[in-house]
């Protein structure tokens, strides 16, 4: 859904809340710190969180990063047309991702625009990239990634994008 | 042993002492955030339960804003042929 300027920031402190609110202990932003938006020469908004999911081991074995791109579509409004939802999980030895970059080569390429990675053990993965639903916002983002953690990858029920 | 990653809504009303609808109420209000796994089934991830345990709240950031040449790079973890490439 299209957001205002000032929706946008409102948007990136309420992805960043639930981050929280699912125990991930950020590191971008660091602990206390403000969220930046960047604001590109293009007019196109974007922001990047790090995190790890607390296991006990320190330095936490799972690490989660956000990223989104928001482009300006007219005068006032924002749309995002691009994001990266990643999982490292090195306790279990995987990694769960979700992405939309790139589409005019992934449409040409495989007729879709976003895609999946799915890797287990890291850096073991039956494709390059595989078939994915698109993710409506950063809110359910999140949530896949923290699905994938408390549950399984599922690496193998992946149709894969030849 | 290994530590659950994830706990039933019985098992956190156990932990917190508190009823089964009481942490219904909590999720519903997003106060302890979960994954609904199918209509019946929820699963409460371990550490927004340990958070709650701690009594750790969570604090709405601020937002700031920074001029870029380059907005966040995307895609870079694989390799996508330049679009000059890509069309011939």
């Amino acid at each position: 859904m299209p957001l205002t300027d000032p929706a946008v920031d409102d948007y990136v402190s309420r992805v960043v809340e639930l981050l929280e609110r699912y125990g991930v202990v950020l590191m971008k932003p660091a602990p206390g710190e403000p969220v930046e938006v960047l604001e590109a020469d293009d007019g196109s908004l974007s922001f990047e969180l790090i995190g790890s999911l607390p296991d006990g081991r320190v330095p936490a074995l799972s690490t989660l990063e956000v990223r989104e791109r928001l482009r300006p579509i007219d005068g006032e409004l924002f749309e995002r047309d691009g994001y990266e939802y990643e999982l490292i999980d090195r306790e279990r030895d995987f990694r769960r991702a979700f992405h939309l970059h790139d589409p005019e080569w992934f449409e040409r390429r495989h007729l879709v625009v976003v895609h999946e990675h799915c890797e287990r053990p890291l850096g073991d993965a039956a494709c390059d990239h595989y078939e994915g639903s698109p993710i409506r916002d950063g809110y359910a983002g999140v949530t896949v990634l923290i699905d994938a953690w408390t549950g399984e990858p599922g690496c193998s029920q992946l149709p894969c994008l030849e | 042993m290994t530590e659950p990653r994830w706990y039933t809504i019985k098992e956190v009303a156990e932990r917190l002492r508190v009823s089964h609808d009481t942490v219904g109420r909590m999720v519903e209000r997003g106060e302890l955030p979960a994954i609904r796994v199918s209509a019946r089934l929820v699963r409460i991830p371990a550490p927004a339960l340990h958070r709650i345990e701690r009594g750790t709240s969570t604090v709405r950031r601020g937002v700031v804003r920074r001029q870029v040449a380059e907005a966040v790079e995307l895609g870079t973890s694989e390799s996508i042929p330049a679009p000059e490439a890509a069309t011939r």
